[in-house]
């Protein structure tokens, strides 16, 4: 199960996605679901089909998560590979 | 932490399944991130989707678009489309143990006739 308290942890591919804020105002207003990830970019497929690739570092997101709710993540807290997220350690961003 | 592990291997699986007919090249990035999640955490892979991927070059199989499954010598052959290998998986185990129990069935069937 997806909760906003494992959501660092767990599998952010497959979920829905809008980038809220950014430094660079193009990456502002994209939205759609989340296709691949690496260890400093998500890439997102709008819903007209076309993939956009975002930095984290700089980006704030608002995931979706199965259930419904919505929770806002900082970028630079998932700034790791997808496999060295599950043991890596969240506690100065609490 | 190995429950997290766990259920993503089986999300990514799943949405490599959904996602083959349209776009393959992401069901096989999927199946990439599954296995070194796995490989990370010592996890064995779950049973139902240990067929659903080639041995020797780890991509997402499916059967019928670019898998071929067939029986013979008393194992299931699955032969990979794209690289052309063959793996085998016996099922001489199950086999032997169907065996066995029909023998003592009969054995003990002949104990109550007596």
């Amino acid at each position: 199960m997806i909760t906003p308290q494992n959501i660092f942890r767990h599998e952010l591919i497959g979920l829905h996605v809008m980038v809220v804020d950014s430094s660079h105002a193009g990456f502002i207003g994209i939205e759609g679901k989340v296709v691949d990830e690496t260890k400093n970019t998500i890439s997102i497929e709008q819903e007209d089909g076309t993939e956009k690739i975002v930095p984290k570092n700089i980006a704030t997101f608002h995931f979706k998560l199965p259930s419904g709710k919505i929770v806002e993540i900082q970028g630079n807290v998932i700034l790791a590979r997808p496999e060295d997220r599950i043991k890596k350690k969240f506690k100065n961003f609490w | 932490m190995l429950k997290i592990a766990k259920e993503r291997i089986d999300i990514l699986f799943k949405l490599a399944d959904k996602e083959f007919s349209e776009h393959p090249e992401r069901s096989h990035r999927y199946v990439e991130i599954a296995r070194n999640i796995a490989t990370r955490y010592n996890i064995r892979m779950p049973r139902i989707w240990r067929r659903r991927f080639c041995k020797n070059c780890y991509l997402f199989l499916k059967p019928g678009y670019n898998s071929q499954v067939r029986l013979s010598k008393s194992c299931v052959v699955i032969r990979c489309f794209e690289c052309g290998s063959t793996m085998r998986v016996p099922y001489i185990k199950e086999k032997k143990g169907k065996r066995r129990e029909r023998i003592e069935s009969h054995i003990i069937k002949k104990r109550t006739d007596e």
